[in-house]
């Protein structure tokens, strides 16, 4: 395996050249309109949007951060000016159960219009309906009818009076009724006077009261009939009247709306329900107009008149298209809408105009924009949305009555058919998890709209990135930027998507850059923003969150934390990992040892042991352990008990990227060569021996760098990095400079052998053709000590045996 | 004649306890004394005495017999009532009062004790069963027997807007209206005047004149009528078409008649008979 070289100072980062950009300022570049790098996802939201079928709703991937709420907004708001504006929805009373309030689809911008002219008819109805019952005509009949109930009762009573003065009895009232007293010369008789008369005259007399008396009394049992019949024909009459004082008001608004059926009928029912509730809304029980008598009052009569105005749920008289609507808080409620209550003598109360929409209501016939998280954190506002999709209508109830915990009784409105697509927005695992856990979620949000994290950076992309950095620029009214200034962006980007080849559609961290940029120009003074400026933003964006990382390299330094950077060991090696931190990520050395011995052939990973290692660490492990075995003495038994830690870690270990690190410290043991501690190495091992991409190599490398310039460059320092990472190289101009001037170097590693020779300066070794690994080479050494260890163990068990013998 | 006496016929319906407010405010405004009275009727007592006769009750039209001792006994509870009633409402306004139970026959009695008292008044009708419309037969006793004012309240009202005056004189309307006044605020009500034109032609402008200025005095508005030809039967047209809510008549000679009675009994609303003005000199 010919020698490893290490990486051109133009292999380190993909700088933006400023020749490739055609403009001098930011003020030079056009905006951007339409969104760039996210072809697949604007595809998918066109197919979601145009698609009429059912359960198409849409569910918007990716992080946060990548413009996703802004694009689909954008994107809507345009489209929607282009589709006609849906109806409106009111709510009107149920004249049958007002319970059941019913619901009035209208033309767009009629709902309020229909609202206000049943709110003047009711004020026509309050002005006319009394005048009619003032009319002497009208009072002149109504008392004749009610008249005609003491009429009856006087003449019922007069012939009674009569056929009782013909048999000598007369009629007295009494405080409780009428008394039957037997009279002669029209004198009352007393006890005497009718003890005195013949025995034939007295019982005559007896007869003939008790017979009056039967009479007196189907007068009694008749009044209530008589009365009944009265009521009647004071109701007709009454109906009469408002049927004559409402019809002709009634008609001239059916003549409005005489092209909607659905009008035509309600209003036919207002007439029916006025005409038939006149008594209660406009008239005592003791009679019309009399002064001073009980009138409703007009708050009762307002009170009573709600029953004919019409809520307006849905009103798109101001809308122009479909509308858009982003609901920022989708618990319950503000989905679904609610029915309100008022508090009134300590008890609740509610009616149809109490109806309040939700944003279900507000979008439908549209589109309706929800945050995911957000939904699924509100109590079962996620179930009710999916109710209110899979049935295609909305009912708007309380949870209680939802849920079946409230018996009291309260309103069961008609539900409002549902037309509208839902546009989730949420990240990669969230809609994973709804797929994979919610068998519900595949049927209703068919359409994934998947945002691409990156884009290639082509020359025409940058072009386009230039022009997105403008947008930004001008959409945060900021300073121009200069073409350093923005291919210094433009670098960023490509760090920030950890690719050279690559930019980042994580604009809001390029955002963020842009307005730090300009703030430390104007600190400055300046009036145009340079790459100073942004290099500036760069460092003190990293200050301000490294206080961890330098914390720990002063510690380093001090030798709290053993890191050796020079001279060499055997079973010792610098790793690099990666610790995240709010914001920020940083490099962190660390040192893996290994002992070797003879043994049962385990290699103990000491992290694992005491659950320290995460289970991909582990697999590391396990790959390595298969490495050794598929690489060495295939033909003897691994013999080998080996330990490998890493030192002064003590917060956990994850991830498989030192898994190649740890082989090299185990190969330096078991060959006993020493590693030069000038390196540090990444990379992740296969079975094989390749050496394979990992994450974070931009930190892992400064990282080093950083500590290697803290104690002073020896000129030999330098990271060992897989090859296959290069292409992600996006290194800060200091670690350049310093890769420039010999300082540091960056070795591109593929295979294992490559970088054991690199760390022990000994060639690594390939078998001959008899298989055999040359002596003094890497894997020669370690397979000379892995049959010694194989050797030993026999004779170790071979004496075992001997001993039981003996 | 004690001019200074306002008698109260009280039986303890609403309609007798309606004519107590009237009369109060009329006592109230003229610094009279308040005699009120129950008659427990003398007629029904003797009844009693008959085991023969016997009584349905309205209430639950069953018929039973007649107790003499319950009689009274009831008319002992509504007669306390009354008192109490008289009490009180008189208390209200300071005003002087009695009150006197007397046995014997209604109207009799009824009829001698009016011609010791300047006004009286009286329900339309008893709470006794049937309620009918119109004037109960104590009532129209008491309306063609009176020598002074009468006051007949109706359907539990002692008063209602519009008040309608009728008079023939100035003087007439005069009293009237001073009636109608003492008998509680009437700012910015309206009145009718119903005025039955004499052979004086200058009658009718003095009137006029005279609403005009009680108009600003008193804050009320009125509305005057001439009656022609001056006739009972176009009076009751006029009343008809009016519907007044308190009627104030002159003690005019047509009163005593049955048609017109008839046409007043039908308006269904309070009637106050003032007493006329010979009578006032002579007292």
């Amino acid at each position: 395996m010919s020698r490893v070289s290490p990486l051109k100072i133009n292999q380190l980062a993909n700088r933006c050249s400023t020749k490739d950009l055609s403009f001098r300022t930011t003020k030079d570049l056009k905006p951007v309109r339409d969104v760039i790098g996210q072809d697949r996802a604007v595809e998918a939201l066109k197919f979601g949007v145009e698609i009429g079928s059912e359960g198409y709703n849409l569910f918007v991937l990716g992080p946060s951060g990548y413009g996703r709420h802004s694009v689909v907004q954008n994107y809507l708001n345009r489209l929607a000016k282009t589709k006609p504006v849906p109806s409106d929805w009111c709510y009107v009373n149920n004249f049958v159960d007002s319970y059941k309030p019913l619901l009035l689809k209208l033309p767009s911008g009629t709902g309020r219009k229909l609202a206000d002219d049943m709110d003047r008819l009711v004020e026509d109805f309050r002005n006319s309906v009394p005048a009619a019952f003032e009319n002497d005509k009208y009072r002149m009949r109504r008392q004749e009818i009610e008249h005609e109930v003491s009429e009856q009762q006087d003449k019922a009573l007069e012939a009674v009076k009569k056929r009782a003065k013909k048999k000598n009895i007369t009629l007295i009232q009494t405080p409780s009724g009428i008394a039957l007293s037997p009279t002669k010369a029209g004198e009352i008789l007393d006890q005497d006077a009718f003890r005195k008369l013949p025995e034939k005259e007295r019982k005559k007399l007896q007869k003939d009261i008790t017979a009056l008396q039967a009479d007196i009394e189907k007068i009694i049992h008749h009044i209530p009939r008589i009365r009944r019949s009265i009521q009647r024909k004071v109701k007709d009459l009454n109906q009469a009247v408002t049927r004559a004082a409402v019809s002709g008001l009634i008609e001239d608004l059916k003549q409005e709306y005489s092209a909607m059926d659905n009008v035509q009928d309600y209003l036919d029912k207002v007439q029916e329900d006025v005409v038939e509730s006149a008594e209660e809304l406009f008239l005592s029980k003791e009679g019309p107009g009399q002064g001073g008598g009980n009138m409703p009052t007009e708050e009762m009569q307002v009170a009573s008149m709600v029953r004919y105005r019409v809520n307006v749920l849905v009103d798109h008289g101001e809308t122009k298209g479909n509308p858009v609507l982003y609901e920022d808080n989708p618990c319950y409620n503000n989905l679904v809408g609610r029915v309100e209550h008022i508090s009134h003598m300590g008890t609740l109360l509610t009616d149809f105009t109490l109806i309040k929409p939700g944003m279900l209501h507000l979008a439908n016939g549209g589109y309706l924009v929800i945050d995911a998280m957000q939904l699924l954190m509100q109590p079962f506002a996620w179930d009710s949305l999916k109710r209110c999709l899979r049935s295609r209508e909305i009912r708007v109830e309380s949870l209680g009555q939802s849920l079946s915990l409230v018996s009291t009784v309260s309103l069961e409105p008609e539900p409002l058919p549902l037309d509208v697509k839902v546009v989730l927005v949420g990240d990669r695992m969230l809609y994973y998890m709804l797929h994979d856990l919610d068998p519900e979620f595949s049927d209703l949000f068919k359409v994934a709209v998947d945002f691409e994290d990156h884009m290639d950076r082509s020359p025409r992309n940058v072009q386009m990135y230039a022009r997105l950095i403008a947008t930004l620029i001008q959409k945060d009214d900021l300073m121009p930027f200069d073409r350093a200034a923005v291919a210094r962006v433009i670098e960023f980007s490509s760090r920030h998507a950890e690719d050279a080849e690559k930019l980042t559609m994580e604009m809001r961290s390029v955002a963020d850059l842009l307005r730090e940029s300009n703030y430390w120009a104007r600190q400055g003074k300046a009036t145009l923003v340079k790459s100073d400026h942004v290099q500036n933003a760069i460092d003190q964006a990293a200050r301000r969150l490294g206080r961890i990382q330098t914390r720990w390299r002063e510690e380093t330094v001090k030798g709290t934390f053993i890191i050796e950077t020079e001279g060499e060991r055997v079973g010792q090696i610098n790793a690099l990992s990666v610790i995240q931190l709010g914001g920020h990520a940083f490099g962190h050395p660390g040192r893996i040892t290994a002992q070797v011995r003879m043994g049962g052939g385990e290699v103990i990973d000491i992290e694992r042991e005491v659950n320290l290692g995460g289970s991909l660490h582990s697999k590391g492990m396990m790959i390595l352990s298969g490495y050794l075995m598929g690489h060495f003495v295939a033909d003897k038994p691994l013999s080998l008990s080996a330990s490998l830690v890493f030192e002064q870690s003590y917060n956990g270990v994850d991830g498989d990227s030192a898994s190649s690190t740890e082989l090299y410290a185990l190969l330096s043991a078991l060959s006993g060569l020493p590693i030069k501690q000038t390196y540090a190495v990444t990379g992740a091992l296969s079975q094989m021996g390749e050496v394979q991409a990992i994450g974070g190599v931009n930190e892992k490398i400064e990282g080093f760098f950083e500590l290697c310039k803290a104690r002073g460059f020896t000129g030999d320092q330098g990271v060992l990095i897989p090859a296959a990472n290069v292409n992600h190289l996006m290194l800060n101009p200091e670690v350049i400079d310093a890769v420039r001037q010999k300082k540091f170097h960056i070795y591109p590693i593929s295979h294992v052998n490559e970088g054991i020779s690199v760390l022990t300066g000994v060639p690594a070794g390939k078998r001959n053709a008899r298989g055999l690994f040359p002596k003094n080479t890497v894997n020669g050494l370690v397979e000379r000590r892995l049959v010694a260890f194989a050797e030993q163990s026999r004779a170790f068990h071979a004496n075992d045996g001997k001993d039981e013998k003996k | 004649m004690n001019s200074k006496r306002i008698l109260i016929a009280l039986d303890s319906s609403s309609q007798s306890l309606s004519a107590l407010d009237a009369a109060v405010e009329i006592a109230h405004q003229r610094g009279c004394e308040l005699l009120g009275v129950f008659i427990e009727d003398a007629e029904l007592l003797r009844v009693t005495e008959c085991d023969v006769a016997r009584e349905v009750g309205a209430s639950a039209a069953q018929s039973r017999d007649l107790q003499h001792a319950e009689i009274e006994s009831i008319f002992r509870s509504l007669a306390a009532h009354a008192r109490q009633s008289l009490e009180i409402a008189a208390e209200r306004k300071r005003i002087p009062w009695d009150f006197q139970v007397i046995r014997g026959q209604v109207d009799e009695t009824l009829t001698e004790l009016m011609k010791e008292v300047e006004v009286t008044a009286l329900g339309s009708l008893s709470s006794r069963w049937p309620a009918t419309s119109g004037f109960g037969s104590t009532a129209l006793n008491v309306l063609k027997k009176s020598k002074g004012g009468v006051f007949i309240a109706r359907n539990g009202n002692s008063i209602l807007f519009p008040v309608t005056v009728v008079s023939r004189t100035l003087e007439e309307s005069r009293m009237a209206l001073e009636t109608a006044f003492s008998m509680g605020n009437l700012c910015h009500h309206y009145f009718n005047v119903l005025y039955l034109p004499g052979d004086d032609p200058l009658q009718e402008l003095e009137l006029r004149q005279w609403l005009t200025q009680v108009s600003q005095d008193k804050a009320v508005l009125f509305r005057m009528y001439v009656i022609t030809p001056p006739t009972m039967m176009n009076l009751a047209g006029y009343l008809q078409a009016f519907r007044p809510g308190t009627l104030i008549l002159p003690d005019i000679p047509w009163l005593k008649k049955a048609r017109f009675l008839k046409q007043v009994q039908t308006l269904d609303c309070p009637v106050y008979l003032i007493r006329g003005m010979e009578e006032m000199e002579a007292s």
